[in-house]
């Protein structure tokens, strides 16, 4: 009987010992490679397109601030951050000439048609990258019979919050916000959008100076 | 058997105290081992996703570099054997050499698959690409060395290179052999492949290699040149 409980505690002794290699070493080391792979990407689209860092990374903040007030756990709020982050990969599959700075003033219909594609195709990258996979669920469209209430949710959110960085990268703040008030009323996400108007100054100023 | 007493009957039932001693060393060096291993394959497996990830990033900004990049990986990681390095020091040069131009997602397409020559201002243009590709690399402690490669993959010994105009002593031989390998395959690169220079014919495999002998000494390292053309003659490198 002794002897069974000397084994037991040495085996005690090494599962505790590794269970703390894991969650000392192991575990910080995956999430900071999984961090520093995001950077590296997001720093490849803002060299495509100037600015880009800027809108995702405010982005990323509203949707923090948003999912905090409502409710959504660390994990969601996390991969929602990553996600924002990643949303706009899929650009380097887009014409150079059509994401640089006052572009968009040109663009015909088809080019705007192919600009339009870009999260399909931050999408598809995602999928074939399998450390990132798990981001991919983010960027596709809400399914309202989803099972997953809050990755409904948190695909919501990202959507508004990435369209009104995206306004206010290319339109302005002041012009962001009278986009977002005018969609306010009768939209399935008004709630989202409400909580969003909540988070960004009324002053139209924008996100640009929340994220500073 | 008889015991005199509880003290004589543990003694008897318990292993010694070496024996304990050993037997939990063991398995616990095992175990650790184990897991050493086991995470190792893991950190491996977690390097490669992450450039088979940044290769996508290329693939998808410039579908055509692709086919050169793997061509330059291979041709490069077989170099670096061949001059000596380890195999895993090799190893990083193919991924190095994998990702030289990822730089290139920065430079606007009409500029790459510009037909005839570049104006001064597109070639200045193109040259940034080995900072670019530096930039988006150094964000990763992983490959925070290979970043400093793919910076100086353009460099030359007689200071002509760019970005930095560097010297002989101060480019490390793993960028001089991207430097080579990027250069032969630049030069050879057939006209029917998506990713060939319109305004320029490309070369035979002997005229290239006559080519880099020529500029040895002065763009290339000799070196490195001399291990390359040795490498053709016995058709190790196709």
């Amino acid at each position: 009987m002794l002897n069974v409980l000397i084994g037991l505690l040495g085996i005690l002794v090494i599962v505790a010992n590794i269970a703390i290699l894991e969650r000392m070493l192991w575990r910080p080391a995956m999430a900071r490679r999984k961090t520093q792979l995001c950077k590296a990407l997001a720093t490849a689209v803002n060299l495509r397109c100037p600015g880009y860092m800027e809108w995702a990374s405010n982005c990323a903040l509203l949707c923090q601030l948003v999912g905090s007030n409502l409710g959504f756990n660390e994990e969601t709020l996390i991969s929602l951050n990553t996600a924002a982050l990643l949303r706009g990969i899929g650009l380097c599959a887009i014409p150079f000439n059509l994401i640089q700075p006052g572009a968009k003033e040109h663009w015909s219909s088809a080019d705007k048609y192919v600009f339009e594609k870009h999260v399909d195709a931050s999408r598809s990258m995602l999928l074939a990258m399998p450390n990132l996979r798990w981001v991919a669920k983010y960027l596709e469209p809400r399914d309202e019979e989803g099972i997953d209430f809050e990755v409904n949710q948190a695909k919501s959110v990202l959507q508004i919050a990435s369209d009104y960085c995206w306004h206010v990268h290319w339109d302005g703040p002041a012009y962001a916000r009278q986009i977002l008030l005018q969609t306010k009323s009768g939209m399935p996400q008004e709630e989202f959008i409400r909580l969003l108007l909540q988070v960004i100054p009324s002053d139209g100023i924008g996100a640009t100076q929340i994220a500073v | 058997m008889i015991f005199n007493g509880w003290e004589d009957q543990l003694a008897f039932y318990l292993p010694s105290k070496s024996f304990a001693l050993i037997a939990f060393g063991t398995a616990y060096a095992v175990v650790l081992l184990a897991w050493f291993f086991a995470r190792f394959a893991q950190r491996q497996r977690a390097r490669k996703e992450c450039l088979a990830a940044l290769v996508l990033l290329v693939q998808q900004s410039h579908p055509q570099t692709l086919a050169h990049l793997e061509r330059v990986s291979i041709a490069a990681q077989k170099l670096a054997i061949n001059l000596g390095l380890s195999r895993s020091r090799a190893r990083l040069v193919g991924y190095a050499a994998l990702l030289h131009d990822i730089g290139k997602i920065a430079i606007d397409e009409k500029i790459l698959d510009k037909p005839s020559r570049l104006t001064p201002e597109e070639r200045l243009t193109v040259q940034m690409h080995p900072a670019a590709g530096a930039m988006i690399l150094g964000e990763m402690d992983d490959y925070k060395l290979i970043a400093e490669w793919i910076r100086l993959h353009h460099e030359r010994l007689d200071g002509k290179g760019y970005p930095l105009g560097l010297t002989d002593p101060f480019i490390p031989i793993e960028a001089r052999i991207i430097s080579v390998v990027d250069a032969f395959d630049a030069m050879t690169e057939s006209s029917d492949s998506l990713n060939s220079r319109p305004y320029r014919v490309p070369k035979s495999n002997s005229d290239a290699l006559v080519e880099l002998e020529g500029c040895s000494g002065t763009q290339f390292c000799s070196k490195v040149v001399g291990e390359y053309v040795q490498l053709w003659k016995e058709g190790s490198v196709a």
